[in-house]
């Protein structure tokens, strides 16, 4: 009789051997290079060196490493990248009612495949709801949601079990990416990828 | 005589027409202003085909009749055109009855292309349809092509069923209307009855092969002022459940204030839309189905709780010179859309995807902008050639411009003032002062948000004068009003 496994990684080798392997949730998170997202980025992302290497599970938080700003353009040339695909559609959440088309226009994002929802009002659980609708959907290539002028208080208040909220609704469907641009470097777990621009 | 066609000249008339038509058979063809009656099998009835068009052709009443619906309805638009009460051609004897009409007749059957045809007919001399009757079809065809044809059937009397405008309009409305007695007070009972009323409306649009993309639901109520709600559909559809859900919606958020003493439904009508489905697209890459993408529109709407209309949508750049103009319009999705492709399991990805990095050439993008709606207000100091240097938003500090660029003036819409000269004729003043520190006037009231929401509007009047100013690491675009002279500030860019 073989003797049973006493490891983690003997369980998993042995779930493996007998076509159990997907059930690993080890399998899920293995760690996969994020994407570069735009040129913008690059500068700011490791200094000349290669992006480093983290887990992605396509939810990027962008925010402003200095004064100088960017996070906006970066993220309207990301939904372009996204838009680039034939008949792709991308949602914008905006917090502040703060998207202008005609910078929109020229970043080379296609308007007519873009649904905006300008939400200046609506308390950030609304605006984290409607996200997460908007995933659920997996009809949209790319989610932005933009909560940049928002108060760094109000966000401070931004419940940790959200982001697992939007994680997992990312991880169900796999086919949207969310973009979440905000003032600061918010806390969140480690699955979220943080980028400064 | 076969068929009947007998034209209204006013609404009067048409409702009355409409009654005397209603009472001879139920089976009338109805077009955009006329009713057509195929006699036959009703000589038995009402008598003779001639003594019932003389009968109703009385006080804004044309009738025709002929042989062909074609000529019946020409043979009407005729007497209307000639200002007689009827004009009935004999069977046998059209074509010669016909021959010394003019030629311009002919002009209320067709599009475009039988506009343009009989323009050519024109100019080639063709004044009656008798000249035009006796033209050769091939020879014809040649130069106008079916078009052509078309009008030389119509002057022989052969023209086909076609013509008639039977169809209902390309847009239109449909009504329900229900008086509740007692008064309804019940919501679940509320919805329930529209649903009905909901179906009953969705068998008429399926009928008439109609869609709808707007529904407007008013709700009399006892004792209080009638609500209205409003509910869109992107892309227009007729499934009685997604308008339901909608509606539905709509009256929870807001339910009626009192009991409901009746409703009224009003739909807006689209024709139907062609779509060329792929036969080699998988399953999950055709379009949602219209119904499901309403509802959740809607229910996204819905989150929203805005009151304007519409909350969300997709932002159209107009064709304007006003800076910052564009329109919300609703959001559809492509017609062929294709979904996200679906990301692999995280651990089969062995390399990360290609890093996208500009030429070495290439110019970097201007930054976008944030905007700020509505307008921060501003003040602003101008030195003596009237440019800015300091600037305070809102009731902020004073900050020191230390780059700017500018200013870009812009005005438009003065053409529908009353008075276009007075419209720019109050320029105030990039004025500068005696001493640097010039302040501009008052700041100006802070607008409304739903005014700004949506700046295409044509009729509004701007002289703008925009700047582009750096204030320490921060760029924002200022404008200033040069009919009010206020400042604001229009964004930041990011």
């Amino acid at each position: 009789m073989a003797a049973l496994p006493t490891t983690k990684p003997q369980l998993e080798r042995l779930l493996s051997a007998r076509g159990w392997g997907a059930t690993l949730l080890s399998a899920e998170l293995a760690p996969k290079l994020a994407p570069t997202l735009t040129p913008t980025l690059t500068p700011t992302l490791a200094n000349g060196s290669a992006p480093p290497a983290r887990p992605h599970r396509g939810l990027t938080l962008l925010y402003p490493a200095g004064a100088g700003g960017g996070v906006t353009s970066a993220a309207l040339r990301a939904a372009a990248q996204a838009l680039a695909a034939p008949a792709a559609v991308a949602a914008w959440v905006d917090g502040t009612d703060a998207l202008d088309p005609e910078s929109a226009a020229r970043a080379g994002l296609c308007l007519d495949r873009l649904l905006w929802l300008p939400a200046a009002g609506a308390p950030l659980a609304e605006l984290l709801a409607l996200t997460q609708m908007l995933l659920a959907a997996a009809r949209f290539h790319a989610v932005v949601l933009d909560v940049l002028s928002r108060p760094v208080a109000e966000l401070e208040r931004w419940p940790r079990a959200a982001w697992f909220r939007l994680l997992r609704g990312l991880e169900r469907h796999r086919r949207s990416q969310l973009w979440v641009l905000a003032p600061a470097a918010l806390p969140a777990p480690s699955a979220v990828t943080k980028v400064a621009v | 005589m076969r068929y009947l066609c007998f034209l209204a000249a006013d609404p009067a008339a048409a409702r009355r027409l409409g009654r005397a038509v209603r009472a001879l058979t139920p089976s009338a063809e109805r077009g955009a202003d006329c009713y057509l009656l195929d006699w036959r099998g009703l000589e038995r009835l009402h008598g003779p085909a001639e003594a019932v068009a003389r009968r109703l052709a009385v006080a804004g009443v044309h009738a025709g009749g002929a042989g062909r619906k074609a000529t019946a309805l020409l043979a009407a638009r005729a007497a209307a055109a000639f200002g007689r009460p009827c004009i009935l051609l004999l069977p046998g004897t059209e074509a010669a009855a016909l021959a010394p009409w003019p030629l311009v007749l002919l002009a209320q059957t067709g599009d475009a292309a039988t506009a343009e045809a009989l323009a050519v007919l024109a100019g080639w001399g063709i004044r009656c349809w008798g000249e035009l009757a006796a033209l050769p079809a091939a020879e014809l065809h040649a130069r106008l092509g079916p078009a052509g044809l078309r009008l030389r059937a119509l002057a022989r009397g052969e023209g086909g069923a076609e013509a008639l405008a039977a169809r209902p309009p390309a847009v239109g409305r449909a009504v329900l209307r229900r008086e509740l007695e007692p008064p309804l007070a019940d919501g679940e009972a509320l919805e329930r009855l529209l649903a009905r009323l909901l179906a009953q409306l969705a068998r008429w649009l399926d009928r008439r092969d109609r869609l709808t993309d707007r529904l407007d639901l008013r709700l009399g109520c006892e004792h209080a002022p009638a609500r209205c709600y409003r509910a869109r559909f992107s892309p227009p559809l007729r499934q009685a459940r997604a308008m339901a859900a909608q509606l539905q919606l709509a009256l929870r958020r807001q339910p009626p204030p009192a009991a409901v003493t009746g409703l009224r439904l009003r739909a807006r009508l689209t024709p139907p839309r062609p779509i060329q489905p792929s036969l080699f697209a998988a399953q999950e890459s055709t379009a949602p189905a219209p119904e499901a993408t309403a509802k959740f529109l809607s229910r996204l709407a819905a989150r929203l709780d805005r009151r304007q209309d519409p909350a969300l949508g997709t932002p159209r750049l107009v064709d304007s010179h006003q800076p910052g103009a564009f329109q919300l319009a609703p959001f559809q999705y492509p017609e062929t859309p294709g979904l996200p492709p679906r990301r692999p399991p995280q651990s089969a990805v062995a390399e990360p995807p290609a890093v996208p990095r500009p030429a070495a050439d290439q110019t970097p993008p201007p930054p976008a902008l944030r905007a700020h709606r509505p307008p921060l207000p501003a003040r602003v100091r101008l030195n003596p050639a009237g440019e800015p240097v300091a600037v305070a938003t809102g009731s902020g500090p004073w900050h020191v411009i230390a780059r700017r660029s500018g200013p870009w003036r812009s005005s438009g819409g003065w053409w529908a003032a009353a008075d276009p000269a007075a419209a720019l004729g109050t320029v105030p003043a990039a004025a500068p002062g005696p001493a640097l520190a010039s302040d501009s006037a008052a700041p100006p009231r802070r607008p409304p948000a739903r005014e700004t929401t949506f700046t295409a509007d044509p009729r509004r009047i701007w002289d703008w004068e925009h700047w582009d100013v750096q204030v320490g690491t921060r760029r924002l675009r200022l404008r200033q009003d040069r009919r009010g002279g206020g400042w604001v500030c229009d964004g930041t860019y990011d």
